[in-house]
Parts: structure tokens; C-alpha cells; sequence
């Protein structure tokens, strides 16, 4: 008797349980609340940001909320449009369709297979503005300022007689020698000013390197080769090319295969690279530019094929590789200033001056950082982090 | 004077940009964006050109039969039948069941992915080179190398499981990364910002003119 009794309560719970009405209905999830849009900082007025409290039906698990619609208006009383849809969980946003100075009002409605809420209340009215500093970059601004101040002050004093001098570089000192490898062996030069395109300042570097390099080249004899990876830099490099050869009075041993476009795609222009070494078998080797992992392929190739090489990037990633395959290698500022320090024109070399007199200050800001730090002070590093708050 | 107008734009360009940087305000990420947008035109154009010295240069050697013709006949032929493929698939070329995306898929990726394979190879040969010890330097490079490599597998710690915990292959491995190296590549980072400022500078002022030649600045000329 009692276990029939159970069997009969157990069969009616579940009904009991259930909503009055349908079982299958399910309730619209309650509304969000608490939406506040704010200007979106540091920007051109173009992005407005929002932020609001979950629906309470947004619970994880157990959550009847699939989503949230974001819709915006330019009166509080529509009509409205639909700018974001977001999944369940996410309370926070940004309008970046808005127009700036444009006064906007917002709402966010809770979505979920019973349907959408109702808006509970309207945000408004809020515009995007434009700004006109960059707080967090302030710091950035005052350094570059000061590099900027330096280094102007050294290209007057050149101009006004002073006559910095070149400073002895093993790896510079090494490119001469490269030169007269290739000249005295009769095997080509290869020079490859990285696998990146020109919108980075290290192609720029190289190109200018490639010009000392193609003078001296066109000096001596030796054959070059230049092999580029993307389009721009290879009329870049030609152009570098024949005004080195014209300025030497060598315009007649420039050829059309003097320089090459590759691919530029890193691993296409790689295997270009490796195949180039190993068939031609340069007796040196310049690879100067911005490289990633394949340098290592690039480098040791050129090794493997028996090259006097001089290497160099500012890639953190590419110069373990170099520093370790090639003969001598130029690291980080040195390949920026391989150009000028080659050159010996007294404005580029004041700027190279310059540039180590501007390592010196930001080696003392480290060390200043470090000594305020020690001692608890974290304003200057705060500052110099994240800038004015 | 010719370099005069290139030069001026140069300057305008890379001051706009230079300034975009740190002002954020339509004024100024207007015309910045415009000028982003121009150069995206530029090298465009620029792949046009590059493709047709592509095809110049390689087809020459191949008609002369130089050094190594046939992998410049390869070269000639694939690029004509990508480019073919792209223009009969017309503008959606690049989904998937396109030719274009075929040839992609079946030989592109496979020797791209190939070539990137001998990274590990090409990795113990620099391994071996670097680890040779030949001075004191290259000992300390061989002595950290070897710790990080043993700290980094189950190896390391149990050969040093019994010492204090400090002195594990594991502790001394992080530290290596988290202490010299990161204070090493961190110097390195500031040394190319230094530089990467010099350049720009030389660049934005007419100093450095790569892309209208530097040849009126002849060595040791009084510059201006």
C-alpha cells in the first residue's frame, strides 16, 4: 500500500513541478539592467562603449538567456536598430558603427528561446567625441621628443663643421672583406635585405646598407646579387642598385638578373634563398633586413655553401640564428646605423652619435626605474608604463 | 629639384603618420588613414609590376638557357597557371573549391609546410655549431643551453630531484628565461626602438633618401 502511494507521488511530481499551463512554453529570460555607454577613450569619435548588468535568467548552466541584442536609436523613442548581437555571458560592448558628435540613445534586450525582454530602461543621450592626446602615450611622445631634440641637435652640429668619426664595427669592417672575397674568388655577393616588405623602417635599412654594399661591389668587381621577396623593394633595390654602379662609373657591368624578386610569401622566398646558395655558391653573403625562423634556413644554407657571411636584424626571433650560423652579425640599432656609419657623410654619421647617445639616456631611465622601484616609488615606472591616468 | 616634390611628400606623409600616433582626433587619423589606404593602392601596383619583371627576367634566362633554366621555366609556368586560375574563378578565387584554391591546397601549402619542416633539422646543425665550445662565452651559452633544454623535460628534474628545490634543473631553467633572458631581449627591443627612431628620423627629415638615391651626399660632402 505505501509503495503504491510512492509510485503514484513520484509520477506526480514532476508535473507538479512544472510551470501551470503548456510544459513545453518557456518563459522569456528576465531583462539586463544597469546599462551605462560611455565615450570610448583615446579615439577619432568613432566608438562609444557599453557596459551592463546580466539578466538574472543569465546564469551559467542553468541559463535560458542565448543572447544579447544591442540596439540604438537617435531619440529615446526609436525607431530603434540593431548595431550588436552577443552571446550569453558577454556584458560588455563597443559601438564602433557610431558617428561622432551624433547624440545616441541605447538599450539592451535579453534573448533566449521563449523570446526577447522587453527593454527595461533607455541609455541616454551619449556622443562619441574625438580626442586629441593620447594619454597613454604620453610617455612614448616625451621619448620620442627627446630622441628627436638629440638627434636634431647632432645633424646641426654637423652641418656647422663638427666631423663625427666612424666608429670601428667588426661586422661593418667585415662587409669589405666580403666584398673582396667575391671580387677575389670571381663567385657573386648575395645580398638579401630581409623577406619583409618596405613598411618595415629594417627593409629601409638594408636598402640603404645595399647602396654601400653595391658601391663597394661595383669598386672592386665583384658580382652582386641581390634577391628581394616583394615588388616594391625589388624597384627600391634596382633603383639603390644603378645609382651605386652610375656613381662608381660602372653602369656597364649592370645586368637585368642583378637583382631578382623571389615570392612574398617567407617560405616560397626561403626556398628561393637555399636554392640560389647552393647553386650559385656565393663567396659571401650580406642578409640584412627583417627575417623571422627562416633565417636560420637562410643563414645556415649559406653557411653550408661555404659563404663568408655578414648578417643582421632587429628581430628578436631571427638573431640567435644569425648570431650563431653567420660570420659576423649586426644586431638591433647596428643595422640602422650600417648605412650612415658606411656612408661617412658627416650628417648621417651625427645621427648614428646621436642614437648611442639616446641608448645611454634610456639605459639611465632603466636604471632610475630600477632604483625608484627598489625603494617603493612606482611613480616613473607607472608613468612610463601606462602613461597619464 | 626633381627629388624635391618626392621628398616634401615623404615629409608630409611620415609627419602625418608620426603625429596620428599620438593624436587620435579626425583631424589628423583622417588624412593618416587616407595616407594607410594610398600606400595599401601603391603596393598593389607594385605587384603588378613586380609579376611582369618576374616574368621578363625568368623568360630571358630561359630563352638564353642560363644557369638553371628549367626551375625558371617551372617558375614562368606556375605563375601563369595561378594568375589563369584566378581570372576564370573570377572574384571569390580564394574559397574553397575554386582551381585556384586547388592549387593552393595541393602544392603551395604542402611545400610550404615542407620547407618549414627543416627548421628541425636545420636547428641541430645551428645547435651543434653554437654548442661548440670555444671560448668563455660560447662555454656560458653551451652551460645555459644545456640547462634550459634538460630543465624543460621530465629529465632534468628527476636527475636533480634531490637537491634543494632552487637548485633543480627546472628552477635554474626559468630562471635563465624569466631573469637574463628576458633582460637580454628586452635590451635588444630598446636598442631596435633607438634605432628604428634614428632611421625614421633621418627618413622624415631628407637625409635618408632611399627611394630618390642619397648620390648628391657624396662621403665626407658637407652634407647640407
Amino acid at each position: 500500500m505505501i509503495a503504491a502511494a510512492l509510485a503514484v507521488l513520484l509520477a506526480v511530481a514532476p508535473v507538479a513541478a512544472a510551470p501551470p499551463g503548456d510544459s513545453t512554453q518557456i518563459a522569456a529570460p528576465e531583462p539586463p539592467s544597469g546599462l551605462e555607454v560611455t565615450d570610448a577613450p583615446e579615439d577619432a569619435g568613432q566608438a562609444l562603449d557599453l557596459h551592463w548588468k546580466p539578466s538574472p535568467s543569465d546564469q551559467p548552466g542553468t541559463s535560458i538567456v542565448s543572447g544579447y541584442r544591442i540596439e540604438r536609436a537617435t531619440s529615446p523613442g526609436g525607431p530603434w536598430t540593431v548595431v550588436d548581437s552577443l552571446p550569453a555571458g558577454v556584458t560588455a560592448t563597443q559601438d564602433v558603427t557610431a558617428r561622432r558628435n551624433l547624440e545616441y540613445y541605447y538599450r539592451v534586450i535579453a534573448t533566449g528561446p521563449g523570446g526577447g525582454t522587453p527593454a527595461g530602461s533607455v541609455t541616454g543621450p551619449v556622443r562619441a567625441t574625438a580626442q586629441w592626446l593620447r594619454r597613454t602615450r604620453i610617455a612614448a611622445l616625451a621619448t620620442v621628443a627627446v630622441l628627436i631634440v638629440v638627434l636634431f641637435s647632432a645633424v646641426t652640429r654637423a652641418e656647422s663643421g663638427w666631423r663625427p668619426r666612424a666608429r670601428r664595427v667588426p661586422a661593418l669592417d667585415a662587409i669589405d672583406e666580403a666584398v673582396r672575397r667575391a671580387a677575389g674568388a670571381g663567385r657573386p655577393l648575395l645580398f638579401v635585405p630581409g623577406l619583409h616588405d618596405v613598411d618595415d623602417l629594417q627593409t629601409a635599412a638594408a636598402l640603404d646598407l645595399l647602396g654601400e654594399v653595391a658601391r663597394r661591389c661595383a669598386r672592386a668587381g665583384a658580382r652582386l646579387h641581390v634577391r628581394v621577396a616583394f615588388p616594391v623593394v625589388f624597384a627600391l633595390a634596382e633603383d639603390v642598385v644603378r645609382r651605386a654602379y652610375e656613381g662608381e662609373g660602372r653602369a656597364d657591368a649592370l645586368s637585368p638578373d642583378m637583382i631578382e624578386l623571389l615570392a612574398p610569401e617567407p617560405s616560397a622566398a626561403t626556398a628561393a634563398v637555399m636554392g640560389g646558395l647552393r647553386r650559385e655558391r656565393p663567396a659571401s653573403g650580406v642578409l640584412a633586413g627583417a627575417f623571422a625562423s627562416e633565417a636560420l634556413l637562410v643563414v645556415e644554407s649559406g653557411a653550408e655553401a661555404g659563404a663568408f657571411q655578414v648578417a643582421g636584424s632587429a628581430n628578436v626571433t631571427a638573431l640567435p640564428f644569425l648570431v650563431t650560423s653567420a660570420d659576423h652579425t649586426l644586431v638591433a640599432e647596428e643595422l640602422f646605423g650600417a648605412g650612415p656609419e658606411l656612408s661617412e657623410d658627416p650628417r648621417r654619421l651625427a645621427t648614428r652619435r646621436a642614437a648611442e647617445l639616446a641608448i645611454a639616456l634610456v639605459v639611465a631611465a632603466v636604471l632610475i626605474g630600477c632604483a625608484l622601484e627598489t625603494a617603493g616609488i612606482h611613480t616613473f615606472t607607472t608613468f612610463l608604463a601606462r602613461g597619464l591616468p | 629639384m626633381r627629388r624635391d616634390g618626392p621628398l616634401f611628400v615623404t615629409f608630409v606623409a611620415a609627419l602625418v603618420s608620426l603625429v596620428a600616433f599620438f593624436v587620435p582626433h579626425a583631424l589628423v587619423s583622417g588624412p593618416a588613414d587616407a595616407l594607410a589606404g594610398t600606400a595599401v593602392v601603391v603596393l598593389a601596383c607594385g605587384f603588378v609590376l613586380g609579376g611582369i619583371q618576374l616574368v621578363r627576367v625568368n623568360l630571358d634566362a630561359v630563352v638564353h638557357r642560363r644557369e638553371g633554366w628549367p626551375y625558371r621555366l617551372v617558375l614562368v609556368v606556375a605563375l601563369v597557371a595561378t594568375v589563369a586560375a584566378g581570372f576564370v574563378e573570377g572574384p571569390g578565387f580564394a574559397t574553397a573549391g575554386t582551381r585556384s584554391r586547388w592549387i593552393y591546397d595541393t602544392v603551395y601549402a604542402p611545400l610550404a609546410a615542407s620547407i618549414l619542416a627543416l627548421l628541425a633539422f636545420f636547428v641541430v646543425a645551428a645547435a651543434f655549431r653554437a654548442l661548440r665550445v670555444r671560448s668563455v662565452a660560447t662555454a656560458l651559452l653551451a652551460g645555459s643551453a644545456v640547462m634550459v633544454l634538460l630543465g624543460r623535460v621530465p629529465l632534468g628534474a628527476w636527475l636533480t630531484a634531490a637537491l634543494p628545490a632552487p637548485l633543480r634543473l627546472p628552477s635554474l631553467a626559468g630562471w635563465i628565461l624569466d631573469v637574463p633572458q628576458a633582460a637580454a631581449r628586452r635590451a635588444l627591443l630598446m636598442s631596435a626602438a633607438v634605432g628604428v627612431i634614428a632611421a625614421g628620423f633621418r627618413i622624415l627629415v631628407g637625409i635618408d633618401r632611399p627611394h630618390v638615391g642619397n648620390d648628391d651626399l657624396p662621403p665626407g660632402s658637407e652634407g647640407a
